[in-house]
């Protein structure tokens, strides 16, 4: 849906973005990761034609991306920006009318979001008189209201209670059921973690990782197992043999262990357990693969 | 161009809704009104009777000094008298000013007045002229044998009337016609000011709420630009009609109620023309042709409007902090001084090479072309004014280019402090 070919920006001699490629298919929710400085908010702003590449070109669709695409992106940027002495009522309908959108529609679709987010009631108050919450919720509301494909979301989460997170998640999701494709730039692992369907990890101007959530999960899971059960520890141990390596256990209640097991040659897990079936009584066994969090930092450690 | 109109339109509902215009379309006409009925007042002190003591202990001026108009009353006394004494006793108090003439006055021409109040210049000159006649009847009769009468008409005064050449039957009136295109000049420039702070504070507050960033997601940086002077533009504009409205329906309301019989038949026999041969009255209610001073202050307004509106705007996108764009306004600041002092050397030097340089520099030609427009363009100088024009049309335009792509380049660019290269870097590449 979105190609991203060969991109560089630099600004002066700072090198923001170098020869990034990057993929985005329709449908789903990317989540674009990166710690503070590494490009993210350029690679967004280019694609929003906010500023124009050095090298390289954006396509929507096979075609060059241009002003006229505009109105095909949604846009939240990290640092919500709005009229404030305006109503909300006023505010969304100057964004619309500058979309091109038609009165009737702006009211529809007004209506329709405003009623979705619980911000019917405040449509005529002005917009410094809400609460970080509201105006966050108007700011996303401005967002998605012309009824875009591709949404490019910068930390949508941030200033949400944990209610009006949910609420958002569930939004997301159904906009992306619908066919909408999103871009999630965030910090909040937890959040990329719990929604997005593909990660684009993104360091000092060049993208380190390019794949789909489960893959990700599957690399860098090393086919460690954590393993629950009640028995005798020694017992347990003793059974291991030589295509399977403890690495860590602890004792959590009363003959209550729980062990950490890396697979070695390709051996699985099931052998395991058949293995140890007659020694100990299984309470829970489940693949330990690395949070989203110690991933980033790995990879943005070791680069 | 729909996107700057569309932001143009949110631009100038935010101004006019703002109290602070309303404020100023009620206090600023309310204010110059005020202005000119005080000089109507004061010029009308021109009428006032002065009572004169004149301190002659020699007997030089032998009582024979009279105020041919009426307007001055002198008192002879032939002695001194100490100006402590004159200040503060009683017996002087019905007096105005004292006038003293030492006996040595026919050798060292020098008499002192002592005021009690300012006596305005035009009487001040009136008794100057008293004593002088009176001294040269005293020096003709030393030198000469000439009778008094006689010697009147040796010593007769001409008025010397300067009239254009192309309009003879016009009378000139120079320095009121050049101070009326100077009023208008400063009023293009107040405006200008007012309106391009208001530009730049604009700029520099959606730039520091990141406003601009979501509506540079939308529209491009240069119609933001565009909708953002021409929104405030027509504010100013609209400003301006009502300054105008205001100040009329109040000059309307002072001829009906302060001065009703200003206009009537009668009076204007009586008088010579005009109210009292009130020079202010018969400039405002007669003398400026408002039918051309107020289009072309308009045409002058927007130009100036433009150009000095783009540097506003331009500062308040590139300024990286408050004390950023203070800095920055204060070459903006003397540009416009010298915009009010080249009005005034064009004034006194009207055919000097500096004088054409001003009309032509497009920092100082809104107010050269407003007094020009009061004097009246002859044939001569229609070239002179149209390159003026052009000139300052393609001024706005290039600054409108420059502020363009400052606006691209600073608008979400932070956390740096503003100097000059860097402002030039970004408008000039």
């Amino acid at each position: 849906m979105l190609e991203i070919k060969n991109i560089t920006k630099r600004f002066g001699d700072h090198v923001a973005l170098s020869n990034v490629s990057a993929h985005f298919e329709a449908g789903k929710i990317h989540a674009l990761l990166g710690p503070n400085g590494a490009g993210k908010t350029t690679l967004i702003r280019l694609i929003n034609q906010i500023y124009e590449p050095d090298n390289g070109t954006i396509h929507l669709h096979g075609k060059y991306l241009d002003r006229k695409n505009l109105n095909a992106i949604g846009y939240l940027p990290e640092e919500r920006g709005m009229y404030t002495t305006m109503t909300v009522h006023d505010f969304l309908f100057f964004l619309g009318n500058l979309r091109g959108m038609e009165k009737k529609t702006i009211a529809h679709q007004l209506d329709f979001w405003l009623n979705k987010l619980a911000m019917l009631d405040w449509q005529y108050k002005r917009i410094d008189e809400l609460s970080k919450g509201m105006a966050q919720k108007i700011q996303f509301i401005a967002t998605v209201f012309h009824d875009p494909e591709l949404l490019i979301l910068d930390e949508p989460f941030s200033g949400f209670d944990p209610t009006n997170v949910q609420l958002m998640r569930g939004i997301l999701r159904e906009l992306k059921e619908q066919g909408k494709t999103i871009i999630l730039s965030t910090h909040n692992m937890n959040n990329a973690e719990t929604i997005s369907d593909h990660i684009t990890l993104i360091h000092k101007g060049k993208i380190i990782l390019d794949s789909n959530y489960a893959a990700i999960k599957k690399q860098y899971s090393q086919d460690i197992y954590a393993i629950q059960f009640k028995g005798n520890m020694l017992s347990f141990a003793n059974a291991l043999w030589i295509n399977y390596d403890l690495i860590e256990s602890k004792q959590i209640g009363d003959n209550q262990y729980l062990a950490k097991v890396k697979m070695l040659n390709n051996s699985q897990v099931s052998d395991l357990l058949k293995a140890l079936l007659s020694d100990v009584e299984f309470e829970g066994v489940w693949q330990d693969a690395p949070s989203m969090e110690e991933i980033f930092i790995q990879l943005t450690q070791s680069n | 161009m729909k996107a700057a109109w569309i932001i143009a339109s949110r631009e100038f509902r935010e101004r006019i809704q703002s109290r602070y215009f309303v404020m100023m379309a009620l206090l600023g006409p309310a204010f110059i009104l005020f202005g000119l009925y005080s000089l109507f007042s004061l010029s009308g002190d021109d009428n006032q009777k002065l009572k004169i003591l004149v301190a002659d202990p020699a007997g030089i001026m032998n009582q024979i000094m009279t105020g041919k108009s009426g307007q001055i009353n002198y008192t002879f006394i032939e002695k001194y008298v100490e100006i402590e004494d004159f200040a503060d006793a009683p017996v002087y108090e019905e007096f105005d000013a004292i006038l003293e003439i030492n006996e040595k006055v026919l050798t060292n021409n020098l008499a002192f007045l002592f005021q009690r109040k300012i006596i305005s210049p035009t009487l001040v000159t009136r008794i100057h002229r008293d004593m002088e006649k009176r001294l040269e009847i005293l020096k003709a009769d030393e030198f000469t044998h000439l009778d008094f009468e006689t010697f009147r008409r040796v010593m007769h005064s001409v008025k010397l009337e300067v009239r254009d050449a192309y309009r003879p039957s016009m009378k000139n009136n120079y320095y009121m016609a050049a101070y009326t295109g100077f009023f208008f000049g400063a009023l293009v420039l107040l405006f200008v000011f007012t309106f391009g702070m208001t530009i730049l504070r604009s700029s520099s507050r959606e730039k520091s709420n990141r406003v601009a960033e979501v509506m540079l997601s939308i529209v491009k940086p240069g119609q933001l630009l565009m909708g953002k002077i021409i929104g405030i533009g027509l504010s100013a504009l609209l400003q301006t009609v009502l300054w105008f409205a205001g100040i009329a329906l109040g000059l309307f309301i002072l001829r009906i109620t302060v001065f009703p019989d200003m206009f009537q038949a009668a009076n204007l026999v009586e008088n010579d023309g005009l109210y009292l041969n009130n020079s202010w009255v018969s400039l405002i209610y007669d003398k400026i042709n408002f039918a051309v001073m107020l289009p072309w202050f308009v045409v002058v307004f927007l130009l100036t409007y433009l150009f000095y509106g783009s540097i506003f705007a331009a500062l308040g996108a590139a300024q990286g902090s408050e004390s950023d764009g203070q800095k920055f306004l204060i070459p903006i600041f003397l540009l416009l001084m010298m915009a009010l002092a080249s009005g005034y050397f064009v004034i006194e030097n009207p055919q000097s090479s500096l004088s054409s340089f001003f009309t032509q520099f497009p920092f100082t030609a809104p107010m050269v072309i407003m007094i020009k427009l009061a004097l009246g363009i002859d044939d001569t100088e229609i070239w002179s004014f149209v390159s003026a024009l052009v000139i300052m049309t393609l001024t706005a335009w290039g600054f409108l280019r420059f502020a363009g792509k400052i606006y691209q380049k600073a608008l979400l660019s932070n956390g740096y402090r503003l100097n000059w290269k860097r402002f030039m870097k970004w408008g000039l590449r």
